[in-house]
């Protein structure tokens, strides 16, 4: 059985590091001596068959615009898989992507694949956090944050990845709440840079889990996995003292 | 505005060097005398570089504007001008307010014929309003402190902005994907005389990771159907110490004082801006005399003897610096450092780095140096240990045992690169940046 991680638009959305969250994917898996298959999607390609895990990362917001066409070619399929229950990890402006739409003032408005149900201003100010922290069901997730947007989620079973406990995330709810990210079924969409699933192996092997278990696969971690998540929870350490979270 | 040698040149450069005078006392920075002098006399800069004969000439880009500068300072000293030019890493405007003043009498004359000066990006425009260059080259745009800069495509809006204080010429690589297209919007305009620069098709094909340079994904690709832009000099082979360059057509080699193509590029760039600011001087033959005589800059690819082993200093500002610089590398170093800042926020961009240049590292270093081990852990790869205070780290290399290959290899973030230099007793430090 060959787990499948379908990685839309590298050559767009892949400005920072991104590739990152499916090297990390594809090693825990191979580590546990899973087979995988890395498939890119590029521009005019069509998407393969199926896929288990689906992965798209951060852009510059002229190659967020210059790729929006081509991602609304895939927008049914990719809705369809995600209403199934593929896990999927979309990432900045990948994760404003896979929302309804995308919008950049006087450079006008993008539509999204529609995967989340969720509306994006990407022309406010720049925010950066340097240790960017939620409070999520997978721990507390740590990582970089750095973008000028403002996503709105509305409607639908969707909910937000996390309770920020550092740095600012989704638009500020009237009451005061931040939250992070979103997830829709298995799908979750992040501002988490670091790459996220580098630095968060509980959020990764989620997925990892809900990949193979829908193929009826295991995933067992050995003492390799461990001696990387000592390492892990160095860098974690550095992130979680500069918030003051410890 | 002041004239030369006027009156009114004497209370900026008495206050500024009054300045300069208390911070040595205190043993502080470099920039705050500038800061001082520009406070009395807000024209001090523009007032000192118009007297210059040859003017001000400005060099930009992501990688390798100090490299360049050093390079082209070297070219125009060989033809006999007497050169101004910013300590590198001074490279926003009360730095360079600073450097002026060490060299300025008091009465405002500045001896030299012409100010070779690096320049931020982002303090660019900026500075450039009071230097008003005469010309200016930008090396590449590359994805570079994505965490300061948002995304590539502001760099590129604040090099447009720079070239609007530029008031003759510009010297562009021809195969950057954003200054290709830059160039095409400054022919259209037609205000500024352009050249190009550029590296042969066949070897940026065969180098590993080309020139690492940002895509235009607004800006697009270049029209294949175009006519191919000509070049003054292009880079025709590069290999460990060795490139060929040809210039105006014709080839000659060209031993560089450090290694890689991104070196080999920055050579033909300062040749191209030098051509055209010497005019019919300009004596290619001087030229390379000068490259293969200068010293790197420091920490770009210098290296340093301690107890009889070298040290090879690589900076790693950023995915293309560090890409390059592992691409330039003629065998795996069989004993390295690698230290990781934290004024680099976001370590993401390791993940993009292909690292099979390197088998192991011996000692991690700097605040994020965790960040590295990760790296390293899942490639697969060892290192010994993690010491995140740089001075120490250095003196672990140092008290472990001699490479075989008589060679450490330590790759270095700006700030650590002053630190280890300073540690190791060369006290030669850059000005640094404002």
């Amino acid at each position: 059985m060959t787990i499948k991680i379908v990685e839309l638009y590298r050559d767009y959305l892949a400005v920072n590091g991104d590739v990152g969250n499916v090297f990390v994917l594809a090693r825990r898996m191979r580590l546990a001596g899973i087979d995988v298959e890395e498939i890119q999607v590029n521009e005019g390609d069509d998407l393969p068959e199926g896929a288990d895990i689906v992965t798209i990362g951060s852009g510059p917001g002229s190659a967020v615009r210059a790729i929006a066409p081509e991602l609304q070619r895939h927008a049914e399929t990719l809705q369809s898989w995600a209403a199934a229950g593929v896990p999927m990890i979309a990432v900045g402006g990948g994760f404003h992507l896979f929302g309804r739409t995308v919008s950049f003032g006087e450079a006008g408005t993008v539509q999204g694949a529609g995967v989340f149900p969720m509306d994006t201003d990407a022309n406010v100010a720049r925010v950066r956090t340097d240790a960017f922290a939620a409070d999520s069901n997978y721990g507390l997730l740590v990582g970089t944050e750095n973008h000028s947007s403002e996503s709105v989620i509305d409607g639908g079973t969707a909910v937000p990845l996390g309770t920020v406990r550092n740095g600012r995330g989704n638009r500020v709810a009237p009451n005061g709440a931040r939250h992070e990210g979103i997830v829709v079924n298995e799908a979750v969409g992040t501002h988490l840079g670091g790459p996220v699933l580098v630095l968060n192996p509980q959020l990764t092997d989620h997925i990892i889990e809900v990949a193979t278990t829908r193929r009826g696969e295991t995933y067992t971690k050995n003492a390799e996995h461990e001696s990387i998540d000592r390492v892990v929870d160095l860098a974690r350490t550095v992130l979680i003292d500069k918030a003051n979270l410890g | 505005m002041s004239k030369p040698g006027s009156l009114a040149f004497v209370p900026p450069v008495v206050a500024g060097r009054l300045a300069r005078f208390a911070t040595r006392l205190r043993g502080g920075g470099s920039a705050f005398p500038g800061l001082v002098a520009q406070k009395v006399a807000p024209t001090f800069i523009s007032d000192v570089m118009s007297q210059l004969p040859y003017g001000a000439v400005v060099v930009l880009g992501s990688n390798g504007k100090s490299t360049t500068t050093n390079i082209l300072t070297a070219i125009v000293r060989e033809h006999g001008l007497k050169v101004f030019s910013n300590p590198s890493g001074a490279n926003m405007p009360q730095g360079i307010a600073s450097a002026l003043l060490a060299d300025t009498s008091l009465t405002g004359k500045l001896d030299a014929d012409i100010a070779i000066l690096e320049v931020d990006e982002a303090y660019g425009q900026l500075i450039c309003r009071q230097v008003k260059p005469r010309s200016a080259v930008i090396l590449n745009l590359v994805v570079d402190q994505i965490y300061r800069f948002g995304e590539p495509d502001r760099v590129a809006g604040m090099f447009r902005d720079i070239l609007g204080e530029v008031s003759d010429y510009v010297a562009l690589n021809r195969d950057d994907n954003f200054l290709a297209n830059l160039g095409t919007t400054i022919e259209n305009e037609g205000r500024l005389a352009i050249d190009y620069f550029g590296v042969d098709a066949e070897v940026l094909a065969a180098a590993p990771h080309g020139q690492v340079s940002a895509t235009d994904y607004a800006g697009g690709k270049a029209d294949p159907s175009a006519a191919p832009r000509h070049v003054v000099a292009e880079v025709v082979a590069a290999s460990g110490y060795d490139a060929t360059i040809s210039f105006e057509g014709v080839e000659h080699a060209v031993r560089m004082p450090a290694r890689g193509l991104h070196y080999a590029v920055d050579i033909a760039a300062a040749f191209t801006l030098a051509r055209k600011t010497l005019g019919e001087k300009f004596d290619i033959a001087k030229a390379i005399h000068a490259v293969q005589t200068t010293k790197t800059v420091y920490g770009r690819g210098e290296i340093l003897t301690v107890d009889g082993v070298e040290i090879e200093i690589l900076m790693l500002k950023n995915l293309a610096s560090l890409q390059l610089n592992l691409d330039s590398l003629d065998r795996v170093p069989d004993s390295v450092l690698f230290a990781y800042d934290d004024s680099s926020y976001d370590p993401s961009w390791l993940y993009t780095a292909d690292l099979s240049k390197l088998d192991y590292v011996d000692v991690i270093s700097g605040p994020k140096g965790a960040f590295i081990a990760l790296r390293l852990a899942y490639e697969g790869k060892g290192y010994g240990v993690i010491e995140s205070d740089t001075t120490k780290a250095v003196q672990r290399m140092l008290d472990g045992p001699k490479p075989k290959s008589g060679r450490h290899t330590f790759f270095l973030d700006y700030d650590q690169m002053l630190l280890t230099r300073k540690y190791l007793g060369y006290k030669d430090l850059e000005a640094g940046a404002a």
